[in-house]
């Protein structure tokens, strides 16, 4: 377990960076794509709940570093989708073009639900989507896209990064 | 005898770690902006922007190294065109006024640098905010250059001199500051010509307006489109008289005594590469060398 989450953890940080580094430089963008959250919702869905929160958690810390949102705020936010993710651990097969397309869209839901929720808690913080921005409909559309690719690839290092079902928790 | 009661209700690994980990960043999120999470922040910003940077790095020697093999094939072909051309060039030297203007400009910029009061620090922008709803813009300076949090950020741009932002986060190598389209930065301007003072406000993205607010209705007729709105320099947040925009649209609603003013940046910020950070406390060291060597 401590392999797969090490592995996880490392990947995180390289997409983390690119998003960071490299996608969020390309201005031509409308807006940048969530690379990160399809990687969470990916290890989620395959190790499960507590692989998914925890993961979820460490990318949340990573992009709180690099982001001018308040502290805290990703943490808080790709914990509770890493969870919910893992909720699906075992009912949902993560192959093929269409369920990981539809999983990337509702994740991009879940997360715009979530922070318009945050946000009615912080409300001098933090800042919540316009679902009705091209912004916003771009992000959807290129995470619904983007979450196969991404899933495929990530595929290629299932050896390292699933778990056995034994000790999926 | 003791009767043990059992609870159907199990509380199993997941959930405890959920509700750690929840309970953990809902603390550092209310707790971001007192004194508790500023070190930290600190601390974990030099680390990612630190790797950040490096990353920067590599695929910027990635693009050049590609751009290299087509320049090479590139330069083969001007190579032979050249050399040819190598007899006209004393007559390209005389008509070469277009260069001149061009080091005209960049001595402008230079001249800005060192002829500020304040003491200045050119920067790098190496990468933009990965959050959609936020954004930061991430320097290459640092509090190991001199860098320290609230110092405001300018920007030369086709010989203009604009307000870019100010800085929020300071790491040991690089900075991340907040530019004047964010949805959170309020800044205290006056129109030039008036000399009416308002608030400018960001609208979250580069590509909007920014808006003026707070201008009377009573000077509606002494306003025309393209007034340049500047810094007030209230406060001591920003340098005074640095153009912030230019007016591009006025509304008057009925209800309110104020007239909503939209601004158009006077920097490009899709187009901004460098910025120039100023230190207001510290004067700036090359005037005083300049003035002690006269």
């Amino acid at each position: 377990m401590l392999k797969s989450f090490s592995i996880s953890t490392l990947i995180l940080l390289c997409a983390t960076l690119i998003e960071s580094a490299v996608l969020s430089n390309i201005t031509i963008l409308p807006a940048i794509p969530d690379i990160v959250l399809i990687c969470v919702l990916y290890f989620s869905i395959e190790n499960g709940k507590l692989m998914g929160e925890s993961t979820g958690f460490i990318s949340g810390f990573f992009l709180d570093f690099l982001s001018a949102c308040p502290f805290g705020l990703n943490c808080i936010l790709r914990t509770i989708i890493g969870y919910i993710g893992g909720l699906f651990n075992k009912t949902i097969n993560t192959d093929g073009f269409f369920i990981p397309a539809l999983l990337g869209l509702c994740a991009t839901i879940i997360k715009a639900l979530l922070l318009w929720l945050i946000s009615i808690l912080y409300p001098s913080s933090v800042l919540s989507y316009n679902p009705f921005t091209f912004s916003f409909l771009f992000e959807l559309v290129i995470n619904t896209i983007l979450t196969p690719l991404i899933f495929k690839f990530l595929g290629l290092f299932h050896n390292s990064i699933l778990l056995k079902p034994e000790t999926v928790i | 005898m003791r009767t043990r009661i059992k609870s159907h209700y199990s509380f199993k690994l997941p959930e405890f770690v959920f509700v750690i980990l929840i309970a953990f960043s809902g603390i550092m999120l209310g707790f971001s902006s007192g004194g508790f999470v500023i070190n930290f922040t600190k601390v974990g910003f030099t680390v990612m922007s630190t790797m950040e940077k490096g990353v920067h790095a590599v695929t910027d020697g990635v693009t050049k190294v590609f751009t290299s093999f087509k320049d090479y094939s590139n330069l083969k072909k001007e190579y032979k065109e050249l050399t040819e051309k190598l007899k006209d060039y004393e007559y390209l030297q005389r008509n070469n006024t277009e260069i001149k203007k061009e080091n005209e400009r960049l001595k402008e910029q230079l001249d800005f640098a060192t002829n500020v009061d304040q003491k200045n620090y050119a920067a790098q922008i190496i990468s933009r905010d990965p959050d959609n709803l936020y954004s930061g813009i991430t320097i290459n300076k640092g509090s190991r250059n001199g860098i320290k949090k609230g110092m405001p950020v300018i920007a030369i741009q086709h010989g203009n001199v604009g307000i870019v932002g100010k800085i929020v986060t300071v790491g040991l190598g690089t900075s991340l500051l907040m530019p004047i389209y964010d949805l959170q930065c309020n800044v205290s301007a006056r129109i030039q010509n008036t000399r009416d003072i308002g608030i400018v406000s960001g609208n979250g993205t580069s590509e909007s307006p920014l808006t003026l607010k707070y201008i009377k209705k009573r000077v509606l007729d002494e306003l025309s489109f393209g007034d340049i709105v500047v810094t007030s320099g209230e406060n001591d947040n920003y340098m005074r008289d640095i153009p912030i925009g230019t007016i591009e649209k006025i509304t008057v609603v009925d209800y309110d005594s104020s007239l909503n003013i939209e601004l158009k940046p006077i920097i490009d910020f899709s187009r901004l590469e460098t910025v120039i950070v100023v230190d207001l406390n510290t004067p700036n060291d090359k005037i005083q060398n300049n003035s002690e060597a006269e």
